[in-house]
């Protein structure tokens, strides 16, 4: 039964809408005829429906019980057309406004609407990866009737505790092979009448997952976000009506899809822009019996080539992209506009209604059968690994804005959130599970072509979270509790503008009962830092590092000397002295396997810094005077990383020496002239190397890859080199 | 729409901003700008060309120190701040520097000096640009060997000048916007 305007179903909207845009380049609508009527008027409609949002997602996240939703607020409420697009949202997890539209359009081409049928009081929800990012991401959609006509969608989405993975807890398990691993994914589901979720659904949460009490109270969020703001919405449609509320939010997508043309055209130097980045997935050895085609290290490249055109749309090709394999590195088109989006909303289309309307001006390329067009529906989704595309295009973002003068925009920021996944279970036999969001609302930011970069800032996908508690955290995890925080000295890009620090977080394992489980997740930099092209000479930064003490001496300690180690430098240094006794200590780069840990046992987090602006040794010692006064940088490496000598005043401060500086920065640069070849030969060197296949295995791996199977990229990369045409590793 | 604030931007604002000493209150300031000043572009080309020793007019700064030049009739070339010229800018300018590449972990480890936190050398090399005049690091890469040098930018000249600043070059040609690096390597096959 056809539900849509004037008898149309919503499949004959949808297509009407893209051929609409494809026809015209335009959403919706010919002209802004109710904006240019009346402006002030439709600035208040747009502003009661955000507002209608906002306070959803204030109110209802409070059903909810994870400290995740409920302090960190990694969740967002919005409202959408029929055909899917995000009209307005709330503030939180703005990152999802144009995967909502991926949910619904979805549910529309499957016909749903005549099976199972759409109807007044329905409820829906997915968290299927072909449609979003990760199954860590739950979407709850209610339709909105008028008079019989579905009117436009509301939803309630929030990030989850627990996904149900088989191998790792948490809801961004670092281990899994296919979505048969990745936990509980469900495409869209009716799983809800009268506004009120079904029985059934509660129990698949407690089955399916380790935290089901919080999935189900996330869900019961959901669920009351998406109905308050449809009461909402049909209120506003009594006070505008509703064949003003019909052309509103189409004219809103519209004019929001001006405004981004208008600011790309502003913002950026148009041109062609290149970047690299990839993540190895280190798998060898953890599979061999149960899924051997899994068994085995993968190091997966992303080459963007990114044109930003004349007419405001950025398309973001990924030719020379790896292949599609038994790893967990997969994104869906839904989660490459998630992280597109990021680039958009927090570097190019600043606007107070947070909307999908961007997507249509980022056009997004994968070839068939690559990482992020992936053929095989049952490829792993698990963690978010589009966002290894986030460095580059934030770094393109950089460079347009850069050039274009608009200094006071450029801003590189990656995505490592740092995420543990934990288990166990307490004495008595009393099972919990976890994910430790506490890091995620505190991603740095790079250094800019006027400061330093900042630790700890904001969230990129949610540039209104609240950085997680951890201490609220510690009531969901009895026995894991945080011990100390410090900036880790000297761990930063260096550069003119040096790149943000590190932090450190210690944490402790106490009386952990019967089991206990950790594993750290999700970081896009493993072991590569934030590979690709740094910033007119500054570094890469620096990913997650992760460090497990196992068998340590801490609690013995905490009695005897009634002090403890609070700070990774602290616990160096009480490992240096003999005063506290590790058995074994485990450093990751990036994500870890998962542990066993016993009471006692000690878990750091070196959360991760961003890159670096210029060349270090144009760094004002002034600037670096203050990183030591601050106890952020030793001696020793400022003189290595920055040509700075330093003495210590009579105060017992540090001051720089100036003449002893500019020499040793002379004595750099004389360095830099004897060591650097020149082009012709390096390029001659390296270009052996290829032919001579003398490359580390995973490179060669890769590279082998992409040459077999990316006919564009291969054909580039021979031109590189200069390649015989039958070249192969 | 976010409203933006409408006073002027003045020129002591933009030379404290090129010179990196804004303060974060005025770079604020500037951020919630909108729209942005639309004149910014050629601003900032005027306090750069300022600042260089030499003539050759300035149609595009791509990083810190390295900028587009009209040099003379028909060339356009990537220069550096200190004048060494790197050539046609649609070449790379990066294959005309001084290359340095870091292999080793003792070699990450002058960079990055906290715990350990350096990549993993058989995951990626650390190449260092330095312009073979001033010595100053351009560019890095941290990239897998063997990749071919990243070609950062490739900018549309012609259509910024035309489409976006209204203010067309005298010497458009389609041909300005072509990768030519191609050409570069090829000598360097020839030269074998």
């Amino acid at each position: 039964m056809a539900i849509g305007y004037q008898g149309k179903t919503l499949k004959q909207m949808l297509k009407e809408h893209e051929r609409y845009y494809e026809q015209t380049g335009r959403l919706y609508v010919d002209r802004l005829a109710l904006t240019e009527e009346n402006p002030a008027k439709m600035a208040q409609f747009t502003a009661k429906l955000r507002e209608a949002c906002i306070r959803a997602r204030e109110s209802a996240k409070l059903i909810a019980g994870s400290p995740i939703v409920r302090t960190f607020g990694e969740c967002v409420m919005t409202v959408n057309a029929p055909e899917g697009d995000t009209v307005t949202s709330s503030l939180g997890l703005v990152a999802q406004v144009v995967p909502i539209g991926f949910q619904i359009r979805a549910m529309i081409k499957n016909n749903y609407e005549d099976n199972p049928g759409i109807f007044p009081g329905d409820v829906f929800t997915s968290n299927d990866p072909a449609n979003c990012i990760h199954p860590a991401d739950v979407f709850t959609w209610v339709p909105v009737f008028y008079k019989g006509e579905l009117v436009c969608w509301t939803l309630g989405i929030n990030h989850i505790t627990d996904v149900g993975a088989a191998f790792a807890p948490g809801s961004m398990p670092p281990s899994s092979v296919s979505s048969f691993t990745d936990g509980f994914i469900t495409p869209a589901v009716k799983m809800g009448h009268n506004f009120v979720q079904d029985k059934w659904w509660e129990l698949l949460w407690h089955q399916n997952t380790r935290t089901g009490s919080l999935n189900v109270m996330d869900s019961a969020m959901r669920v009351a976000a998406a109905k308050m703001i449809h009461d909402r919405v049909l209120e506003i449609i009594d006070e505008y009506g509703v064949d003003y509320f019909r052309q509103g939010i189409r004219e809103i997508l519209e004019s929001e899809r001006i405004w981004t043309v208008e600011a790309h055209k502003s913002l950026l130097v148009p041109g062609r822009y290149e970047e690299w980045s990839g993540i190895p997935f280190f798998e060898k050895g953890r599979w061999t019996e149960v899924y051997p085609i899994g068994d085995r290290d993968t190091y997966v490249w992303a080459n963007l080539e990114e044109t930003v055109d004349l007419d405001g749309v950025n398309t973001y090709d990924f030719e020379g992209l790896s292949s599609e394999g038994s790893h967990r590195g997969h994104a869906s088109e839904a989660g490459m506009h998630l992280v597109l989006g990021n680039v958009e909303t927090s570097y190019l289309t600043h606007t107070f209604n947070i909307n999908g309307a961007h997507k249509y001006l980022s056009k997004f390329r994968a070839p068939q059968g690559t990482v992020f067009n992936y053929r095989d529906i049952h490829r792993s989704n698990v963690g978010a690994y589009a966002s290894i595309a986030l460095v580059p295009t934030s770094r393109v973002a950089f460079r347009g804005q850069f050039s274009k003068g608009y200094l006071e925009e450029c801003l590189s920021i990656g995505v490592s959130v740092s995420v543990d996944g934990l288990e166990g279970v307490l004495k008595g036999g009393v099972p919990w599970a976890m994910s430790a969001f506490g890091e995620g609302g505190v991603v740095a930011h790079s250094g800019r072509p006027y400061m330093d970069g900042v630790e700890q800032i904001s969230c990129m996908f949610n540039p209104e979270s609240d950085s997680g508690e951890n201490e609220e955290l510690e009531a969901f995890m009895p026995p894991y509790v945080n011990i100390g925080r410090q900036i880790v000295p000297d761990s930063c890009a260096p550069g003119k503008f040096r790149g943000s620090y590190c932090h450190g977080i210690v944490q402790m394992v106490l009386d952990p009962g019967e089991e206990f489980r950790l594993c750290y997740g999700f970081n896009t930099g493993n072991n590569t830092g934030n590979g690709g092209a740094g910033l007119s000479g500054g570094y890469a930064g620096m990913s997650h590092w992760c460090i497990f003490l196992q068998g340590t001496n801490i609690r013995e300690l905490m009695e005897t000397e009634r002090d403890y180690p609070h700070s990774p430098e602290l616990i160096r240094q009480w490992i240096d002295e003999g005063r506290l006794k590790v058995n074994k200590i485990s450093m990751h780069g990036g994500e870890s396997p998962t542990y066993e840990l016993k009471d006692g046992d000690i878990f750091i987090k070196l959360v991760h810094s961003e890159d670096s602006y210029g060349d270090p040794i144009e760094r004002d010692p002034a600037l670096v005077v203050l990183d030591l006064n601050k106890g952020w940088a030793t001696p020793e490496a400022v003189k290595e990383q920055y040509g700075v000598v330093v003495e210590k005043a009579d105060d017992g401060t540090w001051k720089a020496d100036e003449a002893a500086t500019q020499r040793e920065r002379e004595q750099i640069r004389e360095r830099r002239r004897r060591r650097g070849a020149p082009a012709e030969d390096w390029w001659r060197e390296e270009r052996k190397k290829i032919l001579d296949k003398d490359l580390p295995v995973m490179t060669r791996d890769a590279l082998k890859d992409l040459l077999s199977n990316r006919p564009v990229y291969r054909q580039k990369f021979l031109d590189a080199w200069q390649l015989p045409s039958d070249f192969s590793l | 729409m976010a409203a933006g604030s409408m006073t002027t931007v003045t020129d002591e604002q933009l030379k404290a901003l090129v010179d990196g000493k804004i303060s974060w209150a005025e770079a604020k300031e500037l951020i919630h700008r909108w729209p942005k000043d639309a004149d910014r572009f050629f601003r900032i080309l005027d306090i750069l060309q300022a600042r260089v020793l030499w003539q050759d007019r300035i149609l595009l700064r791509i990083s810190e120190h390295v900028f587009v030049v009209q040099k003379g009739e028909g060339q356009r070339i990537a220069k550096c701040e200190c004048g060494y010229e790197f050539g046609d800018y649609r070449r790379n300018w990066k294959l005309e520097c001084l290359i340095y590449t870091r292999r080793t972990k003792a070699e990450f480890d002058e960079i990055y000096k906290a715990w350990n936190m350096s990549p993993r050398p058989d995951l990626v090399e650390i190449r260092e640009f330095y312009c073979p005049q001033c010595a100053t690091q351009l560019a890095t890469e941290t990239v897998p060997a063997g990749l071919p040098v990243i070609f950062e930018v490739l900018p549309d000249i012609d259509g910024l000048y035309r489409d976006v600043l209204h203010r067309p070059l005298g010497d458009e040609d389609e041909e300005w916007y072509q990768n030519r690096t191609a050409e570069l390597t090829a000598e360097w096959a020839k030269n074998r």
